[in-house]
């Protein structure tokens, strides 16, 4: 287990790339990669540019790709783009949440780090999980620091390094790109108004957490990482959603 | 192709009424197992008697274990593998892929069914599910027709489930343009909304939170004409008569178009 308690930026598909924020953070996460619930246009060129781009600036850092959650018809798109990206020297690594890819990504010079990502967000996890991953090039499983016992499982696998999440700073924005403003007609924008809106507004003062089918998380009033932990190989802290 | 509806119990006193109401199988969780309450999850020796009621109406009860699990979890539910050998269960529903290494690691013979909570299925988890013979695959609410359409030809042999969260009210939790709130937050027949959804053959918000519509008898016969010939209505925290009620209106829907 590494101690250098390097620190991490998740930059999603709306985050502003600039050398002040990059040079803060010792690696970087591009995350919304072909999401088909995010940016619909966040296609291929797109994720090379931003790639290069963060290259130029940090030549010597590290970038991986993440999975994304809702990776659905389009997994052979996101498997030659991991590849091509890989091939070309612009990542370094891809956050994984299906175990079946890992038989299919051409690992060299790639790094593995398993998501945090299920359906409701891994809150445990086991030896014989590991015992599938641990033969292609899995360094680190990630997980939210709060989730004490999935911290306990992980630090318990051999040879497996602990990246602890922050919880995201605000989640809110998603609300711009909700899922009815995306596949229902009518919708006003508003979301007092749209159905998905008024079911997070409803519940936002309760502070609940909710899976992502199609229901949003509120973290502004989540715990944060404290930098002193425990033993953790990486931080990775969440880039605040605004636009580009 | 026979259609099978999947009903849930929270309770073994359930069972009985479940199955009068047209469930051709049943499912329950497992106490310290799921992500509900344990007063909604039954105990193994609850399980052998719900199992036996089953049986002799010559229907089926399956487990669901869909969360996340621990080394020490895995292990406790390798201690009862005979019972899913020897057919006191027929099938146990999985969203860990580390239990269903273990399962596999000891035997063949147990039915495994993929859980939705597995995430969003894609191709490589259809076919790592392929290589551990997994037997059923639950389509996760948030996959469009196309996809499904799509992984249903692709994937042979394996069978196909979709899931409804049943007869909740969208006015309890969401906006519905009709609003009209229902009396006991329990539809009395399809909901207006409903019948709105996959106008375009894509789920909306409204189906990743509630499911698929299959309480829609024409969204129903969509999902049928697919391949997906097991149904599964969820919702067993809401109560007994929600679940009946659910049932009834799932198995009205499928004599229709069994004939």
């Amino acid at each position: 287990m590494l101690h250098d308690n390097k620190k991490g930026l998740h930059i999603h598909q709306s985050t502003s790339i600039n050398d002040e924020l990059l040079k803060q953070y010792d690696f970087y996460i591009l995350g919304g990669v072909l999401c088909p619930l995010c940016r619909a246009d966040k296609n291929e060129k797109h994720i090379t540019r931003a790639c290069e781009y963060i290259r130029g600036l940090q030549p010597h850092k590290k970038i991986y790709i993440q999975q994304p959650y809702y990776l659905l018809d389009n997994s052979e798109q996101f498997l030659n783009l991991i590849n091509q990206l890989r091939s070309s020297r612009l990542i370094d690594g891809a956050i994984i949440n299906s175990p079946g890819i890992l038989k299919y990504l051409k690992q060299d010079g790639l790094e593995i780090v398993f998501s945090r990502f299920t359906i409701r967000k891994r809150k445990r996890t086991n030896q014989y999980l590991h015992d599938m991953i641990k033969g292609h090039n899995v360094k680190a499983f990630e997980c939210f620091a709060k989730d004490k016992d999935l911290v306990k499982d992980i630090k318990s696998f051999e040879g497996i390094d602990l990246w602890l999440r922050e919880e995201p700073e605000t989640f809110y924005a998603f609300s711009a790109n909700c899922l009815t403003q995306r596949y229902l007609e009518g919708c006003t924008g508003n979301p007092e108004e749209c159905i998905s809106g008024t079911y997070m507004l409803k519940n936002a003062k309760q502070n609940i957490n909710f899976t992502l089918s199609g229901h949003f998380m509120f973290a502004k009033d989540m715990p944060k990482v404290q930098e002193d932990s425990g033993d953790f190989s990486s931080i990775i802290y969440n880039a605040s959603g605004f636009e580009l | 192709m026979p259609i099978e509806i999947i009903s849930c119990i929270a309770n073994k006193t359930w069972a009985d009424d479940v199955f009068n109401a047209g469930a051709d199988a049943i499912y329950c969780g497992l106490v310290n197992t799921s992500w509900h309450k344990s007063d909604i999850e039954l105990s193994w020796a609850d399980l052998e008697q719900v199992a036996q009621t089953a049986h002799k109406l010559r229907k089926k009860l399956y487990l669901a274990i869909n969360r996340d699990l621990s080394t020490e979890d895995v292990d406790g539910i390798i201690n009862y593998i005979d019972l899913f050998e020897n057919g006191t269960f027929d099938g146990i529903i999985l969203s860990d892929w580390g239990c269903i290494e273990a399962i596999r690691r000891k035997s063949t013979k147990v039915h495994i069914h993929l859980s939705a909570n597995t995430g969003c299925v894609n191709e490589w988890d259809l076919k790592l599910a392929q290589e551990m013979k997994v037997q059923r695959i639950i389509v996760s609410p948030s996959l469009e027709f196309d996809w499904i359409r799509e992984i249903v030809k692709r994937y042979k042999g394996f069978e196909w489930e979709a899931i409804t969260y049943g007869m909740r009210c969208f006015n309890e939790v969401a906006h519905c343009p009709c609003q009209t709130k229902c009396d006991d937050g329990i539809v009395e027949s399809v909901c207006c909304h409903r019948l709105e959804l996959y106008k375009n053959d894509k789920p909306t918000g409204i189906e990743r939170a509630f499911g698929h519509a299959l309480l829609n008898g024409d969204v129903a016969k969509k999902f049928y004409e697919l391949g997906i010939n097991h149904w599964k209505l969820e919702g067993r925290a809401k109560g007994l008569p929600h679940i009946l009620k659910g049932t009834k209106i799932l198995r009205d829907i499928a004599n229709k178009i069994e004939g």
